[in-house]
């Protein structure tokens, strides 16, 4: 049952750069569609919503000396 | 081509891979980082298996992930609002979990095995379900049930599956959408009776064997069916969407009465049925009946499935699929001659399927030659602890023992290496018929939550005392919990009370069986307090090694029928490598540790012969 099986040979391309930002943009688009295909479309606003939230939490995160002083301010 | 199939993100995450439509690895994270149905993403696993198939992460062609996370956010959002403003707390912890990392799985995927974004594929949770039920069975056609807690959005689905050009096609046929969920509703119950959901429901079913259904009318009304054959959930009784609240409402404990409290003492015993006090036994009875309906429900999904697709071939999946009676019972009542249920027919089992599907799909294949086994994980040797055993002896593990463990009447170790399998099983059967406990360690370990002979501890059947021993002392576990047997193909007719073109079936330990009256002696340690045992029934061609020690033992025994239980201590995962083996054996009151071609054992060695 397990014997042992040649690899094939691998055709693999490489991964390009601005992988990060498409795979972002194209989970973003999948999920509108996850929410119109369930009709749900009136939940897409609350999503735009959530999303830039965290784009300003993680923008917040990323620099360093700005998020302790914004967080204090909460 | 090389394709990598991942699931994480809930529960239970593991990898496979294949390799030109060839299954080669499989398994599950917590194998590795010992945490028990780890979630996180399977980075030891993919080593794992990638290391087996001779690959690198340069090498992998194509990523399959095993749900639609897109989707599935859809469902965890709007279900998280539902119960809004009380749900705030759950709305906030999911927006935070899935905004912050889950939603972006896929591109996780790429970042983490640097794989381009168009090689990364997914399925949607149940459709892995799915595949995962029909491709392992092997089969050209059949009808499919898919019974989980939830997926993506569906918690139940039936499928029909056949094979046309070489490629398998599965389409779905109708679905429950959550809230409605056969397995959320037994996690509840689980909670309900003080055990942890998602991880303890197998305590659940083996209470409901100690109780009558006389609640089977009350929840008969909260788990309703419909006349199609589906069902419908009371969400009156539960908290689906908001389980910071608790799994069941109050609304639940008026029905049935107070809750379990978690770790309250449960006194029923496998090996000495006998009275216990009413409270206790009125969780037995909502064991019982809520296992009564569950089955009703499940017979029920299969006559609807059977009139849309009237197959001899049901292959089932999901979390459901692991409740053993409720299998039997879809077998012995059900409308389908041949129930098939893959090895691990829950979450870590579709890594195995997408990998799989995606693979025949791109290249074609064979309905038969798909068909896999448990064996697929990672195996080890005695060379990995041996020297350890020159520096390390009883005194070092001293204050680590159990509870009652004696080092001092064995303060020494032992080891020998014998090359011949026919005498290794010969002097393991000596053992085993002396009343010792044997850990057996060897080849690959096995896919999903049983021990089939690779992985496992083993005992005589027939000896409580023993089994006893083994509970307290070895594995720490509660005497309610039964414990089941291996057998060859050939003893097993003379044990099992079925009929002989049923025992296929029992490969896998995925069904109870009832043992005959006139053989529960013999296997007494072994057996449920109903007379019944989850057995496994092997044959020579899926575990020679294991086959060869049964027949070994039977040969001594008279039956070749071992007690047999996972190799993990409470609380962990099966082990998967020889030190963890070996940190178990020394920590409890195991007599014997077979790993490979060596035999450990406590006590000194024997001596040398004329």
């Amino acid at each position: 049952m397990n014997a042992p099986v040649e690899p094939s040979p691998s055709v693999r391309p490489v991964r390009r750069r601005g992988t990060r930002l498409a795979m972002l943009a194209r989970s973003i688009q999948r999920t509108m569609g996850a929410f119109r295909q369930h009709k749900l479309t009136i939940m897409v606003p609350l999503f735009v919503v959530l999303l830039l939230t965290g784009l300003v939490l993680a923008f917040l995160n990323t620099v360093a000396p700005l998020a302790p002083f914004v967080y204090s301010l909460i | 081509m090389n394709v990598l199939g991942v699931s994480f993100g809930y529960h239970d995450a593991s990898a496979s891979l294949v390799v030109d439509g060839r299954l080669v690895a499989a398994a599950a994270e917590e194998r590795f980082t010992r945490q028990k149905h780890d979630a996180n993403f399977p980075t030891f696993a993919i080593e794992s298996c990638l290391a087996q198939g001779g690959l690198g992460l340069a090498d992998v062609d194509h990523v399959v992930f095993h749900e639609d996370p897109h989707t599935k956010f859809t469902r965890v959002l709007t279900s998280s609002m539902a119960p809004f403003p009380g749900s705030r707390r759950e709305f906030v912890n999911t927006v935070r979990t899935w905004i912050g990392k889950k939603l972006w799985a896929l591109g996780g995927i790429s970042a983490r095995l640097d794989v381009p974004p168009e090689r990364i594929h997914y399925l949607g949770h149940h459709f892995s379900h799915a595949v995962q039920a029909f491709l392992g069975a092997g089969v050209e056609q059949a009808a499919i049930l898919v019974v989980d807690a939830v997926g993506d959005w569906s918690s139940t689905a039936l499928f029909r599956g056949r094979w046309v050009d070489g490629r398998p096609q599965v389409e779905r046929i109708v679905e429950l959408a959550f809230p409605n969920s056969l397995g959320l509703v037994y996690s509840a119950f689980t909670a309900y009776l003080g055990f942890r959901p998602n991880d303890s429901e197998c305590s659940t079913m083996a209470l409901a064997a100690f109780g009558q259904p006389r609640f089977v009318d009350a929840i008969r009304q909260i788990l309703r069916a419909e006349p199609d054959g589906s069902y419908t959930v009371d969400q009156r009784y539960f908290h689906f969407s908001d389980f910071y609240k608790g799994a069941f409402t109050p609304l639940l404990v008026d029905t049935l009465g107070p809750a379990r409290s978690p770790g309250s003492p449960i006194d029923f015993d496998c090996f000495a049925p006998g009275p216990v006090d009413p409270e206790q036994q009125r969780f037995a009875d909502v064991a019982a009946s809520l296992q009564q309906v569950i089955e009703e429900r499940i017979l029920g999904l299969a006559g609807q499935l059977h009139q849309a697709c009237p197959s001899d071939d049901l292959c089932l999946a999901g979390g459901v699929a692991l409740n053993c009676v409720a299998n039997a019972r879809l077998l012995a009542d059900g409308p389908f001659a041949r129930v098939h249920i893959p090895p691990d027919p829950g979450d870590g089992g579709t890594a195995v399927a997408t990998a799989l599907y995606f693979s025949v799909q791109a290249q074609g294949g064979a309905a038969e030659a798909l068909r896999y086994g448990p064996y697929f994980g990672a195996s080890d040797t005695a060379q990995s602890v041996l020297p350890m055993l020159a520096h390390v002896n009883p005194a070092h593990v001293r204050p680590y023992t159990k509870p009652g463990v004696d080092l001092g009447a064995r303060p020494q170790w032992s080891h020998q290496t014998i090359d011949d399998p026919e005498d290794l099983c010969a002097a393991v059967a000596e053992r085993l018929m002396a009343g010792q406990i044997v850990g057996w360690f060897q080849g690959r370990f096995e896919l999903g939550p049983r021990a089939l002979g690779n992985r496992s501890i083993l005992c005589r059947p027939d000896d409580p005392a023993v089994a006893l021993r083994l509970s307290t002392l070895v594995k720490e576990r509660a005497r309610y919990r039964p414990y089941a047997f291996s057998v060859t193909r050939a003893g097993a007719a003379g044990l099992l009370d079925l009929p002989e073109d049923q025992l296929h079936h029992h490969r896998w330990m995925q069904f109870a069986a009832p043992v005959r009256a006139e053989a529960r002696d013999t296997v007494r340690a072994a057996l449920h307090v109903d007379g019944t045992t989850r057995p496994q029934v092997v044959h020579p061609g899926d575990n020679p090694a294991y086959h060869r020690l049964l027949d070994a033992f039977g040969a001594r025994f008279g039956t070749p029928v071992l007690l047999n239980t996972s190799f993990n201590p409470k609380g962990y995962p099966i082990v998967s490598t020889a030190v963890e083996a070996l940190a178990m054996f020394a920590r409890t009151d195991m007599d014997a540790l077979v790993i490979e071609d060596t035999l450990l054992f406590k006590g000194p060695a024997a001596p040398e012969g004329p």
